[in-house]
């Protein structure tokens, strides 16, 4: 029997954390958390996580410049990187754009608020191509 | 000897209105009809939670600081939220995480809360996080007794978000070719 994936989440608002981590233990991964781009760094480096779900708007370093460093570290760029992209169409006065997304190095993205059956159909298919 | 709690996180809100709106029955609940008022002018809520007495649903909510006259503006407009909402300036909410229904970390903040006399004026469980409504002036010391109870990573998140989110009305661009 294979060895369930380690998947990170990361984002400053820990009911997030929880609810997308109680669903991707239910559906048989492993999971570790992080509430910041400081802190996920750190964990990455102990853990090696194969997949990060990575929150955009976050504290001491955001989104964008965590899977910046990530994907252009040849230790870690192998690393499959979801971008929780909360910069919804009815939100301004952020320094964060959907447009600012484009030009990122992640393996895929997803809105919020999050569709949990969808944010599971990334997951696996991004992890099924990864294996 | 107390044993050990290890949290991850404390955060500390900027200043907050706690509006409370008072008792009501299932079928004059006021909650949904405020919630959609404050979304019809972009107002974020950071906080919500209700209770359920003998006399009735109360509810309470948090809006900005800055955004309690408009908050005021637009209950009093409204004939069945006027006379039934009430406000208190200067509140903040002190939110440890993760919580996961754990019922000590609940007790003993609670306990070191009120053994320091600070005034909880509100609280809420969530899936992954305790919440407290406090005196915005306490807000920092109550920080600060809360690390003082448990255990915190070294790298732990900041006390303090670095920015707000702000809602507004923005067209979405066109889809590139």
């Amino acid at each position: 029997m294979s060895e369930k994936k380690l998947i990170m989440v990361v984002d400053d608002d820990p009911d997030l954390v929880e609810s997308v981590s109680m669903r991707l233990v239910n559906d048989g991964f492993r999971v570790a958390k992080a509430y910041d781009g400081e802190e996920a760094w750190e964990r990455i480096r102990e853990e090696k996580p194969q997949m990060l779900i990575l929150d955009v708007m976050m504290p001491r370093k955001n989104g964008y410049v965590l899977c910046e460093e990530i994907k252009k570290n040849d230790q870690f760029k192998d690393i499959t990187v979801v971008l929780l992209t909360a910069v919804a169409d009815a939100v301004t006065s952020t320094n964060y754009t959907h447009r600012d997304g484009i030009t990122t190095l992640a393996d895929d993205f997803i809105p919020k608020p999050i569709d949990m059956d969808k944010l599971m159909d990334i997951v696996k298919d991004n992890l099924e191509y990864s294996s | 000897m107390m044993t050990e709690i290890q949290i991850n996180g404390l955060k500390i809100s900027g200043a907050l209105c706690l509006v409370r709106l008072h008792h009501s029955t299932p079928d004059t609940f006021r909650l949904p009809a405020f919630c959609g008022i404050m979304a019809g002018s972009q107002i974020n809520l950071p906080f919500i939670s209700t209770d359920h007495h003998s006399s009735g649903i109360q509810a309470a909510c948090c809006v900005e600081a800055k955004h309690q006259m408009l908050t005021q503006k637009l209950v009093d407009a409204d004939p069945m939220m006027k006379g039934h909402v009430s406000y208190i300036p200067d509140v903040g909410l002190l939110t440890l995480f993760p919580h996961q229904s754990s019922l000590k970390l609940f007790v003993r903040s609670l306990r070191a809360l009120s053994t320091e006399s600070v005034r909880v004026l509100e609280m809420a469980s969530s899936i992954g996080a305790l919440t407290y409504v406090l005196d915005y002036a306490q807000l920092d010391a109550a920080a600060e007794l809360l690390r003082s109870c448990f255990k915190l990573d070294g790298n732990h998140s900041p006390f303090r978000a670095e920015f707000v989110v702000r809602q507004g009305t923005q067209l979405k661009p066109e889809p590139m070719e």
